[in-house]
């Protein structure tokens, strides 16, 4: 037993250096991953709740362009992530051919566009949470669809979905470890490596489990605090990840409770 | 009553954990006596998949055979006592053997004791794409290589990655002066001592390995000294590049790399996608076990 | 020109679905007129408002502003919605911004005007509907009746030539009723061209030029508030009044 956690502790100072990198990509990507994924949900959420337009052209358009985007959300939240990475990175080796992406970049785009599908059903249901009267008092004065998400109606959004927003973050943390099979320098990445070098399996995922566990853990506390910070008193569980494809969103509206 | 719920909860728990590991214990079969796959009958064997030895695991009379997809994990399973042993290559072995007193390997032979086996089944080879131009000059270079040189070359490989010393390696050639371009050679960089990651600090002789967030992060073994010497030969600059055993084939077909040297061997199954080289190494399938 | 209607409307139509609710309305407002337009529930009130501001599209039938097709002549949707303000049953103000910030958003953005001059102006109403001290409040931590008079507050910060009441009182705790209608009175003594759709008969009785009953969607009667409540023309007025009065 004491032999084991020595193992383990050698490991640790062996190989911090490259664990501690492989943090930085970790937490690199899956930062970047969210906050991307966020804004793709964002804009998806304001073209996909915008009114059907008069003019024909454009409500063709607009048809054809929320049909892309109901596609691009079953696709991405009903295939595994790592199965998207192989697809998208030996697809355009193949396509271009020879050319490969750079790997920390086609890592953040993977987890971009995965979050993404994500973060636009998140978001349609934020918007969906929100009263319609907020929609026909902006409408009632002029503001346009493009003022009224801006202004009005995406600033209640963003705060009611940050729990959901930070479960993601979370999840996503967790789940660039599938990037591992492009070869994506993150944690897990380089547990494989020092797996494979010392032979100690059990040793090097137990050290990498404790990693993972203070990254996830640290990240949902200080978002605890952000959302204590911004006064969201209900409950909004998001059931499901990038590895469920049968996510559940379920957002409750905010109550109104006096702030003082 | 709460009390209860928690106990019943516990009790099924247990119970469902307990189903799942239907295994029974391993060890069933002494390994040690053993001198021919005839007497290792019932064994539990594991091999990686994907490979050869995935296919000679099937020889061993009513084997209870089990492949996982990477080499380091069998080592894993045997520890821990879910298997008996697992095929590995002879250079493998010792290497694996000299840096764990606890383990030792029976010797098969090929087409004797051991399994029945082809060249192309356990000599590995260059990969290369279908209708490459490349293949003719590299078998130019791999016939100058003697064969003594390379049971030399090897037996250094296994001495450098168990962390012993070696001073001069037995292959060596100049780097070229006016490279003509860069030949970009993918591998595992995980299936000692054939190729291996050397972190932090190189071993005699290795290469860095290519590629973003790689830094720090070297290549040795058998087949990087082969493709080192086959790069210089062929007047161009090596780079080594790590890939997934199963992503090694996508690679090459779609022009990330130029070659394989990965101590693969040229089944018929992959000439079908590839095209191989003559074959640069030949070595003995043996199975690893536990000492009692 | 003189006399031309400010808000004219022509054979109006709304469906849901099956459900006609609106079965031909014909309706003129001219400037400084206060029509109150009362009904039972599901007469079709409501939805005649906010077909007016084209909240509701209308299936059938015209709505003339300055005798302009609202749907096919104007030029911008936004400038006309910003020239007809609606006061809502549910005050629809932004919960996220602040009482001063929900009458200034809509002339900066609609507009075009400066924070400055949007301030001022906002100020100028808050203060007139006695909602200056809350400017900094939130939606949230004002009563329903504030909210209302933040709600007059801001459609009156757009300059609008018409404001369109829907029920303005309807969701109020009784005792909040009387200082909304205390600010409706104001402004129609003021000339304030105004629609009213209530349930409030003292306040059409006594405050509005003009009173529209209607009922099962179409205007079954109209006329002064003396003519209407003091004579009624039609059985159905009776009934309703009747239910009223005794109620």
């Amino acid at each position: 037993m004491i032999e084991f956690f020595a193992d383990a502790y050698k490991l640790l100072t062996e190989h911090y250096e490259f664990l501690l990198r492989g943090v930085g990509y970790t937490m690199l990507i899956a930062l970047v991953g969210t906050v991307a994924g966020l804004l793709i949900g964002l804009a998806t959420g304001v073209l996909r709740t915008c009114p059907l337009s008069h003019n024909l052209f454009i409500r063709i358009l607009q048809r054809v362009f929320n049909a892309i985007i109901t596609a691009y959300v079953e696709i991405f939240r009903g295939t595994p992530m790592m199965v998207q990475a192989m697809v998208i990175y030996w697809g355009y080796a193949f396509a271009s051919g020879g050319q490969t992406l750079p790997l920390i970049p086609s890592g953040i785009l993977i987890v971009s566009i995965n979050t993404g599908a994500y973060m636009a059903e998140i978001v349609r249901g934020g918007i969906m949470s929100i009263d319609n009267g907020q929609f026909e008092g902006a409408a009632a004065v002029g503001m346009t669809h493009w003022q009224t998400m801006i202004h009005i109606i995406l600033p209640q959004v963003l705060r009611n979905i940050l729990p959901s927003v930070a479960n993601e973050f979370v999840i996503n943390i967790k789940d660039t470890s599938v990037l591992n099979v492009i070869g994506v320098t993150e944690l897990y990445y380089f547990a494989d490596v020092v797996k494979r070098q010392s032979f100690q399996t059990f040793q090097t995922y137990l050290v990498v489990c404790v990693i993972y566990f203070i990254l996830t853990f640290s990240v949902t506390r200080i978002l605890r605090l952000l959302e204590k910070k911004l006064q969201i008193t209900d409950s909004f569980v998001i059931c499901g990840s990038q590895s469920d494809p049968n996510a559940e969103i379920r957002i409750t509206k905010q109550p109104e409770v006096p702030n003082d | 009553m709460r009390r209860i719920i928690a106990i019943a909860l516990s009790l099924i728990l247990a119970l469902s954990m307990a189903a799942c590991t239907t295994s029974e214990p391993a060890a069933s079969v002494d390994m040690a006596a053993a001198n021919s796959i005839a007497d290792l009958k019932g064994a539990k064997i594991a091999a990686q998949a994907g490979t050869f030895h995935a296919d000679a695991m099937t020889q061993i009379p009513e084997v209870k055979g089990q492949t996982l997809p990477e080499f380091a994990d069998l080592l894993t399973a045997l520890k821990a006592g879910t298997i008996d042993g697992y095929v590995a290559e002879e250079p493998t072995a010792i290497e694996v053997c000299l840096g764990d007193s606890s383990l030792a390997y029976l010797p098969l032979k090929n087409n004797d004791t051991g399994f029945t086996a082809t060249d192309a089944d356990v000599g590995i080879a260059v990969g290369l794409k279908t209708g490459s131009e490349l293949r003719e000059q590299i078998n130019t270079i791999l016939a100058e290589i003697s064969e003594d040189t390379r049971s030399e070359l090897m037996n250094q490989m296994v001495q450098l990655s168990a962390g012993k010393e070696v001073t001069a390696l037995a292959l060596t050639s100049d780097a070229p002066t006016d490279p003509v371009g860069v030949l970009r050679v993918g591998m595992e960089c995980a299936y000692a001592p054939f190729n291996w990651t050397d972190m932090g600090t190189p071993t005699l002789g290795a290469v860095p390995i290519s590629g973003e967030g790689k830094d720090g992060m070297y290549a040795n073994g058998y087949d990087v000294q082969i493709a080192q010497y086959i790069a210089n030969k062929l007047n161009m600059t090596l780079e080594v590049y790590s890939y997934e055993w199963d992503g090694l084939i996508p690679a090459l077909n779609s022009g990330a790399v130029d070659a394989i040297i990965a101590g693969m061997s040229p089944t018929a199954e992959r000439e079908e996608q590839i095209d191989f080289t003559n074959v640069y190494y030949s070595s003995n399938l043996v199975i690893i076990y536990k000492k009692k | 020109m003189t006399n031309q209607p400010v808000i004219e409307i022509k054979g109006l139509k709304k469906s849901f679905g099956n459900v006609a609710v609106l079965k031909g309305i014909d309706l003129k407002v001219s400037a400084g007129e206060v029509v109150a337009i009362i009904g039972s529930s599901g007469s079709g009130k409501s939805t005649m408002l906010r077909c007016i501001n084209l909240l509701e599209t209308p299936t059938e039938g015209q709505i003339l502003w300055h005798g302009k097709n609202v749907q096919t002549e104007i030029d911008s949707l936004s400038k006309y919605r910003a020239s007809v303000g609606m006061v809502f049953q549910q005050f629809n103000l932004y919960a996220n911004l602040t009482v001063l910030q929900n009458c200034t958003l809509p002339q900066i953005k609609v507009l075009g005007r400066s924070k400055a001059e949007a301030e001022r102006i906002a100020k100028d109403y808050l203060d007139r509907v006695g909602m200056l001290p809350y400017q900094n409040a939130r939606p949230a931590q004002i009563s329903g009746g504030q909210k209302q008079r933040v709600a007059i507050a801001r459609a009156l910060s757009m300059n609008p030539e018409v404001l369109l009441f829907d029920e303005p009182t309807s969701a109020l705790d009784p005792e909040m009723v009387g200082e909304v209608l205390a600010v409706m009175k104001t402004l129609a003594q003021e000339g304030m061209t105004m629609l009213v759709v209530t349930h409030e008969m003292a306040f059409a009785r006594d405050v509005s030029s003009r009173v529209v009953y209607m009922n099962q969607g179409v205007v079954c009667e109209e006329g002064t508030p003396a003519e209407v409540f003091g004579n009624p023309q039609k059985q159905e007025t009776k009934d309703f009044l009747a239910r009223f009065l005794n109620a």
